[in-house]
């Protein structure tokens, strides 16, 4: 097992690594070199972004934050309008590994990594993100991303950047149900973001992790809540509704039974946080 | 009070002395296994087997052998010595030979030296190994059928049992009899470093092994029966160890036949180090337990018997498996005084990774179910936790569940007097209901254990139970110290040094504690079963008192005062008078100058244990350590997760000697017990371990430890302990799993009947509950 690395200095030299056949472009690292010291992969070139200046940026207007793609974890924590503008992914990026692991991964790493566990990426579900291609194209997160670790990247392209559009909310959640509390995976995650009405939920976006191959928004559990009134009654529909739509599996962390019951009962969060809507 | 505990005035002994070999360990300088690189070194590497049970039909090393770098493959046949090993009972090949049977996933097959690592891993992947499949037996109930036999004797080795009063007439005795099944899982030892040794011919033409190890005696007999050499001709040096925990009591002396083995056959040093992989998926573990406990109490909470049946799940060889089952034996009823006691307990072989040496060798798991059972009794009458234990606590002269009388150093009920009051209990209590009243979605219990810990190897171990000590006082003052016991992260050579500096009255800086080497020092028994303070301790104190006693007598003579006018300490000898004064290193030299022996053995023996294992009933042990420990857990009851919101702990550990390596003893002892109460859980899959790294092996980090442990000891000396001391090691591990089970099943008013209490098996009971 050998392989050759090249840190490009432009954009324009990574775009010509890249394409070689056997390439793998790295950004932190924390899920590329597991895999290669698992087997998973073999490169024969690994190409890391982290020397291209142009993609180490965070810029926000009115509308949106644009976050580069070799910006980390760590940097995010520290950029005090991300927390103010998505406290839901402030909150999943805190989640992710140890400070040492979110000093070197970056978002667009967790995206790239399209795990159906990715903590980052539930948060991206949930505030509808963008992911901007070198070539120029703007795709909608869920249809990035495919299945676990594939995404629609065209070979010889790369990630440039992930725009969020900013959005008011009332009230967000974010958790993980890991084995341990911290340097986990998740069993089951969950987040959601609720804007209320004079009386009743105006809007509400719900997304499950580790429960199918992506990451899970249910967009009809979403359409049936607008105009309802949050209390036990209406958690207990809704962590019905969640049971039968979410499919999980069984894996080392947990069993497709538990993890089912957990997206249900993780519902009742809405009553625990004392959410009135 | 033992003789040795009358108040006088220490110098260093019981004084926090900050760790002794820290420095170079926080600085990175210390060497560990692998970082040894040497001229010519080869990398070792091992074929494992792919089956749960197969029968190896060929084993082809022809690709492998012509990659290029490969220096040797070996199989079977290269073995110069016996192939058949055990620390125990020889049930166990050193590499599989054709013909017979693999018995777990992991057994090895042949051996790799190569240039490089990447190599050896290569030609590892090209060794052909044709098997037959067999049917593998996974679980104890299987084994127990006898249809499919591991080992032709059956798949039970051996059995051990304690008769004492009549259980019968007991449980007829008792006004509530309660009974129930309880499992505890593996754990994995999950220490920071993994198996490790570099082996190499030296200048003597015999093999000198350096490996991370707890017991280089082991490996000093196991290596030249493999090699068909005799003992003389190998050296055993422990390397720095990082971190053991059983773990690496028995296992380096099969990794070290291994890695001799190619040193044997290349000429060459070898370094043979297992990746994480290889470690968990090959390596002991701790047993499995199934158990079935019955108790009788009367209405006032005397218990009056307990009758326990025991499977422990010793996979696929024995290692050190029966000594494991006398200790589990021992521990089985807990730390009550018992009229009748019947335990009966079987080692029975699975095709899978072999158990071993763990923290607590055999005991966590029954002594979870022991203080289940009896927390069970407590709510059946009614009665608080506490007093039901404090009802049936030893005391001196009371009578263990081996029919052991107890003498002296008993600090069992002022563990539980402390640990009430350091938690401040029923205020504990109360915070906790009104807690419970105020949340519906967050439960917190309280839980309560109380232990009894053997220390040393106990009457089974008799044989082994003596160490040594060499003790050298150099013409500068400054002094060596060789034991055969070994620093693991423990602490031992600090304490071993404040033992050292306290006798001979030298200042602790000027002395050094060597890692054991076998050409030192006499056998000295495993580094295991909290026995490194008092065994190694005493060995020292012996060699340096004498030492010292030669130089008191040249201080006398050549001053003219009385052997009794002069003191010895901090590195300086006075009269008491004030009128001669001079610095130990000085007088170490005036002693050189006057051909005066420096140089000193110490030997500190067993006291001798009678014990009958017809009935199992005897001086089990030498004496034993107590803990009571109270812990408060919340449950998630949503999803089933526990965390342990802070803990209370109280240890007799006769005397304190070093304060602070005691606390941090116990806070390790904790966060492991705690791990395996919680969430440390292995999984295989056709018995291969599929958990087989920490990213799905899962032990606690910094965020799972409770915010709040307070630590607590009760001094109640042990007279033949160094200064009254007994052993930690192990005790502070040994009341955590069944405190935190404890809690968690006061938490969500359901019995917590196996260890680990995963969020899922939790969330599971609840749902019962709520069912």
């Amino acid at each position: 097992m050998s392989y050759s690395f090249i840190s490009p200095r432009d954009e324009k030299e990574l775009k010509e690594e890249i394409s070689a056949p056997g390439s793998f472009t790295m950004s932190g690292g924390t899920d590329l070199l597991v895999k290669i010291r698992m087997g998973k992969i073999s490169p024969q070139k690994i190409v890391s972004t982290s020397k291209i200046s142009t993609l180490h940026f965070i810029d926000e207007n009115d509308d949106e934050i644009v976050i580069g793609s070799t910006i980390t974890h760590a940097e995010l924590l520290e950029y005090k309008p991300l927390r103010e503008a998505f406290p839901v992914l402030f909150d999943a990026i805190y989640t992710i590994g140890s400070p040492q692991i979110r000093n070197r991964g970056t978002l667009v790493g967790n995206v790239m990594n399209a795990s159906p566990a990715g903590d980052g990426l539930l948060a991206l579900y949930l505030l509808d993100a963008k992911i901007e291609i070198s070539n120029g194209d703007a795709v909608n997160i869920d249809e990035f991303v495919v299945s676990p670790g594939r995404t629609i990247l065209p070979k010889g392209e790369y990630v440039k950047s992930i725009h969020i559009p900013k959005s008011k909310w009332d009230h967000h959640y974010f958790e993980k149900v890991g084995q341990r509390n911290s340097m986990t995976i998740s069993i089951v995650s969950i987040g959601w973001l609720i804007k209320c009405g004079s009386e009743a939920i105006e809007n509400l976006r719900i997304a499950f992790g580790s429960v199918a191959p992506t990451i899970l928004r249910l967009k009809d559990v979403e359409k049936f809540s607008k105009g309802k009134k949050i209390d036990e009654k209406f958690v207990h529909v809704v962590s019905d509704m969640v049971k039968e739509r979410v499919n999980p599996i069984d894996d080392v962390r947990g069993s497709a039974q538990y993890r089912k019951k957990l997206c249900s009962n993780l519902m009742y969060r809405m009553v625990e946080e004392g959410i009135k809507c | 009070m033992g003789t040795f505990t009358k108040k006088r005035d220490y110098s260093v002994i019981g004084k926090e002395i900050p760790r002794v070999d820290s420095l170079v360990k926080v600085k990175g300088k210390a060497k560990f296994v692998a970082d040894f690189d040497m001229k010519d070194m080869l990398y070792g590497a091992l074929v494992l087997s792919k089956r749960a049970r197969g029968r190896v039909k060929k084993i082809d090393v022809s690709k492998a052998s012509s990659l290029k770098g490969v220096r040797a493959i070996l199989t079977y046949e290269d073995i110069p010595g016996e192939n058949q090993i055990g620390e125990v009972v020889n049930d166990m090949p050193c590499l599989v030979p054709v013909g017979e049977e693999v018995r777990y996933y992991g057994d090895v097959i042949s051996l790799v030296a190569a240039d490089s690592l990447e190599i050896a891993k290569e030609a590892v992947k090209l060794v052909k190994v044709e098997y037959e499949d067999l049917e593998p037996v996974l679980t104890i109930e299987k084994a127990l059928k006898n249809e499919v036999k591991i080992h032709p004797s059956g798949n039970i080795l051996t059995s051990k049992k304690i008769r004492k009063g009549n259980v019968e007439k007991g449980f007829f005795e008792s006004d509530f009899v309660i009974e129930d099944d309880f499992y505890a899982h593996y754990q994995e030892q999950a220490y920071l470093e993994p198996q490790g040794i570099l082996s190499l011919y030296d200048n003597n033409y015999g093999i000198t092994i350096y490996g991370s190890m707890q017991c280089p005696y082991y490996v000093q007999e196991m290596v030249p029966k493999v090699l068909g050499m005799s003992m003389h001709s190998v050296r055993v040096i422990q390397a720095e160890t990082g971190g053991a925990f059983g773990g690496k009591e028995d296992v380096p002396s099969y990794v070290a036949s291994q890695c001799a083995l190619l040193t044997y056959h290349t000429k060459k040093p070898v370094l043979l180090v297992y990746s994480r992989e290889v470690d968990i998926q090959t390596t002991s573990k701790r047993h499995p337990i199934k158990s079935h406990y019955k108790l009788g109490v009367t209405e006032d909470g005397k218990i009056k018997a307990v009758e326990i049946t025991a499977h422990m799940d010793m996979g696929a060889y024995a290692t050190l498996s029966p000594i494991v089952m006398y200790r589990s034996l021992v521990h089985a009823a807990g730390a009550y005084d018992i009229e009748n006691v019947k335990v009966d307990i079987d080692g029975v072989y699975t095709n899978k990774v072999p158990c071993g040496a763990f923290r607590g060798f055999g005991s966590p798991q029954v002594l979870f179910a022991m203080e289940s059972i009896v927390d069970e009794a407590a709510e059946k009458l009614r009665m608080d936790p506490m007093d039901i234990r404090l009802k049936n606590a030893l005391r001196i002269g009371s009578r263990t569940s081996t029919d052991q009388l107890l003498t002296e150093s008993v600090g069992a009920v002022k563990t539980i007097e402390h640990a009430m009051e350091i938690s401040n209990y029923a205020e504990l209590k109360k915070e906790m209901a009104a807690f419970n009243l105020e949340n519906k979605f967050k439960k917190r219990g309280i839980g309560v254990s109380h232990i009894i810990y053997g220390i040393s190897l106990g009457a089974a171990g008799q044989h082994l139970d003596a160490a040594g000590s060499l003790v050298q006082v150099h013409r500068d003052g400054s002094v060596n110290i060789h034991i055969g016991n070994t620093e693991m992260g423990q602490g031992a050579k600090t304490v071993i040094a404040m033992i050292a500096s306290e006798a001979l009255g030298q200042s602790i800086e000027k002395i050094r504690v060597d890692n054991p080497d076998t050409s030192y020092v006499q056998d000295s028994g495993p580094t295991v079963a909290s026995r490194a303070t008092v065994f190694s301790g005493n060995a020292v104190k012996k060699a340096c008192e004498k030492i010292k006693a030669r130089m008191e007598e040249y201080f006398s003579k050549t001053r003219n005062v009385s052997v009794e006018e002069i003191v010895f300490k901090n590195g300086a000898i006075k009269t008491v008078d004030n009128k001669h004064k001079i610095l130990f290193d000085s007088l170490a030299n005036e002693c050189y100058n006057s051909n005066t022996k420096m140089v000193e053995r110490g030997w500190f023996v067993s006291p001798k244990l009678r014990w009958n294992s017809e009935t199992g009933l005897g001086e089990a042990y030498i004496t034993y350590a107590y803990a009571t420990q109270v812990v408060v857990a919340e449950v998630d009851m949503l999803t089933g997760k526990s965390q342990v919101i802070e803990a209370y702990t109280s240890h007799d550990v006769g005397k304190k000697l070093n304060p602070v390596g005691l606390v941090g003893q116990v806070q390790g002892g904790f966060v492991q017990g705690m791990g395996y109460g919680l969430f440390e859980e292995i999984k295989t899959t056709d018995g291969r371990i599929t958990t087989d790294n920490f990213n799905t092996y899962i032990i606690p980090t910094i965020s799972d430890i409770p915010q709040k442990l307070k630590i607590d000891f009760v001094e109640d000396a042990y007279s033949q302990g160094p200064f009254g001391a007994k052993g930690i090691g192990e005790p502070s591990l040994m009341p955590v799993p069944a405190s935190i089970a404890n809690a968690i099943s006061n938490a969500v008013r359901k019995r917590v009947k196996r260890i680990p209490a995963t969020a899922e098996y939790v969330f599971n009971i609840i749902e019962e509950v709520i069912k």
